[in-house]
């Protein structure tokens, strides 16, 4: 209990309170504009955290965070053009909305049920992340290695597209996480000489590269597409969405639900979430001929669906220090900066952080309804920045950031190249989460994997000894098998189909 | 439109050669003009533009940050 009025001080402080205001705005700005991310604006805040003390720095990503996936519906309803990658499941369903003439009604379903979505996976978070850190106390070695093996393992199956795809971008990942000297050898790997490298890439520059600079280079090669003037002014958007609540209680539930678990698995975040969300949507409702032709039920699922994922991948995040997504895999570094190192141990030596970071989440997601409503209001002038002077300043911010964590000009040089890397990936649909992923999670994979073989003394058949341990590793290998099992199940349904 | 995304490319090759020894601002002019004239922002605005956000990016980072950017030819007039 004292913990918890001693996190209340730590976030209603002025300064808190400003830094959270400030990041609202600009999570969402960032989410209304189309061709800026959310995972985008972490990157970018990265280097402006750097000299907040840790509650400031978390609250700071967690609302523009927020803000951003909920603000991804605005431009997508109005224009057909989804703000954020989380928005692009339903962007067709709630254009049709607008077309017919309920523009209104669908804005304020994508902030209400953001909202809600938001809460609710909040609440899970606060919930669970506590009771499972207690599990995780009992973890060694071996549990850390399943487990990182495990989410690496969801990180392709889950990706969109192909798992080959997927698999050829965790490789790449785990292949830069060997990058230098810092591993149980210590002996110096790809380094090529170069002193820079010795300590390894550093996460910041590569993170701005692949999410902030590959947008822009995707920006300057795309520019033809210019956004058109809104025509329509925007009415009272909050009208009618208690009786949407009453009419769809069950798809909130099951969006927000199955958003915190798709969340909470690593390498699916908000985007996945929402496309998943907005499938199963379709398939279980009454009515599912009127999907796609402005039907709000969807729009309803997948929008609380995305932001409910938000908050569920911070759950392995904070218990095991494995990302549950893009956004966290950035979070998680600058946790590290901050010294609050995610894992079990904080929530017993730092709770009152933990708990600051809960309020933090609260807060946000309660801030979302005034807030929205007034982006939505402005949308109009937001949506006509002109972007052609926008992504220049991205770009030199991007530079600044990247040399500021280090002061060196390697790291811009780092940063290009991974713009340009992610760029080529995107334009050839490899997901990029992945290798994210790969790079965040590879040290900790090493680690574990040598520390459990030393302590077995060789012996591989010691990964299965401990129950919890031998169960997460069933659960891995399963999953490896499954294209397999999926591919005979069908050649069966296909051969016992009469002729 | 790929000549856009080479200027993009170009420009951040140039930065990260250029702007130890010519510092951030004149670095940093050149570089967003180049942007600004390559995505066609009007010629009146490009000027404005490019010094006002250096100034800010420089306060903002250099002086509430304390980050140290280079001032290169500039180093006379450091502040």
């Amino acid at each position: 209990m004292q913990h918890i009025s001693e996190a209340f001080g730590l976030v209603f402080n002025p300064f808190v309170l400003g830094v959270i205001l400030a990041s609202s705005l600009f999570g969402l700005f960032v989410g209304a504009v189309p061709g800026l991310t959310a995972t985008m604006a972490t990157a970018l805040l990265v280097p402006v955290t750097f000299l907040m003390p840790p509650i400031p720095a978390i609250a700071c990503m967690v609302t523009a965070t927020a803000m951003a996936i909920f603000a991804g519906d605005i431009p997508g309803a109005l224009l057909r053009i989804p703000g954020t990658p989380a928005s692009a499941a339903y962007c067709d369903e709630a254009y049709a909305m607008t077309r017919n003439g309920e523009a209104e009604k669908v804005l304020g379903a994508g902030l209400v049920f953001s909202v809600i979505g938001g809460l609710f996976g909040t609440t899970v978070l606060a919930t669970t992340a506590p009771a499972l850190a207690e599990v995780a106390l009992k973890f060694s070695s071996f549990e850390y290695f399943w487990l990182v093996m495990l989410g690496l393992t969801c990180a392709v199956f889950i990706s969109p597209g192909r798992p080959l795809k997927g698999l050829v971008s965790l490789m790449f990942g785990l292949l830069l996480a060997c990058i230098g000297f810092e591993n149980p050898a210590a002996y110096p790997r790809f380094t090529f000489g170069s002193e820079e490298l010795m300590s390894g890439l550093q996460l910041t520059p590569v993170m701005i590269g692949m999410f902030a600079v590959s947008e822009v280079i995707q920006f300057a090669v795309t520019r033809n597409v210019a956004i058109p003037p809104l025509k329509q002014n925007i009415g009272r958007i909050f009208r009618g969405q208690w009786t949407l609540l009453r009419q769809y209680p069950v798809q909130v539930l099951r969006g927000s639900a199955l958003g915190t678990a798709i969340g909470a698995l690593p390498g699916a975040g908000a985007d996945i979430a929402a496309w998943i969300s907005y499938a199963i949507s379709k398939r279980f409702s009454k009515t599912p001929e009127k999907f796609g032709r402005g039907h709000v039920e969807g729009v309803i699922e997948s929008g609380a669906a995305n932001n409910s994922a938000m908050a569920g991948a911070w759950i392995p995040a904070l218990v095991f220090g494995i990302p549950g997504d893009s956004i966290t895999a950035i979070v998680i570094g600058v946790l590290y900066l901050k010294g609050m190192n995610p894992g079990p141990t904080i929530f017993i030596e730092n709770p009152q952080n933990i708990y600051a970071v809960f309020i933090v989440f609260f807060l946000a997601n309660l801030l979302m309804l005034p807030l929205g409503w007034v982006a939505i209001k402005a949308a109009k002038n937001v949506l006509q920045v002109p972007r052609n002077i926008l992504m220049p300043v991205i770009l030199l911010f991007c530079v600044v950031g990247a040399f500021a964590i280090n002061n060196s000009v390697f790291d811009v040089g780092v940063m290009l190249v991974f713009g340009l890397i992610a760029y080529l990936m995107q334009a050839n649909e490899f997901p990029i989460a992945p290798t994210i992923l790969g790079l965040v999670l590879g040290t900790m994979l090493e680690q574990n994997f040598v520390t459990s073989m030393i302590k077995a003394d060789g012996q591989l058949a010691a990964f299965f000894a401990r129950p919890l341990a031998g169960a997460l590793g069933v659960v891995t290998i399963l999953v490896w098998l499954s294209p397999l099992f999926l591919r005979f199940l069908k050649r069966r349904r296909l051969a016992s189909v009469p002729e | 439109m790929i000549l856009n995304g080479a200027v993009v490319i170009g420009d951040l090759v140039f930065y990260a050669l250029a702007v130890d020894t010519m510092g951030f601002f004149i670095t940093s002019l050149i570089f967003l003009t180049a942007l600004f004239v390559a995505f066609e922002v009007s010629w009146r605005w490009i000027a404005p533009l490019a010094a006002g956000t250096t100034v800010l990016l420089h306060f903002s980072f250099y002086s509430l940050l304390h980050v140290p950017l280079p001032w290169g030819w500039l180093e006379g007039i450091a502040w």
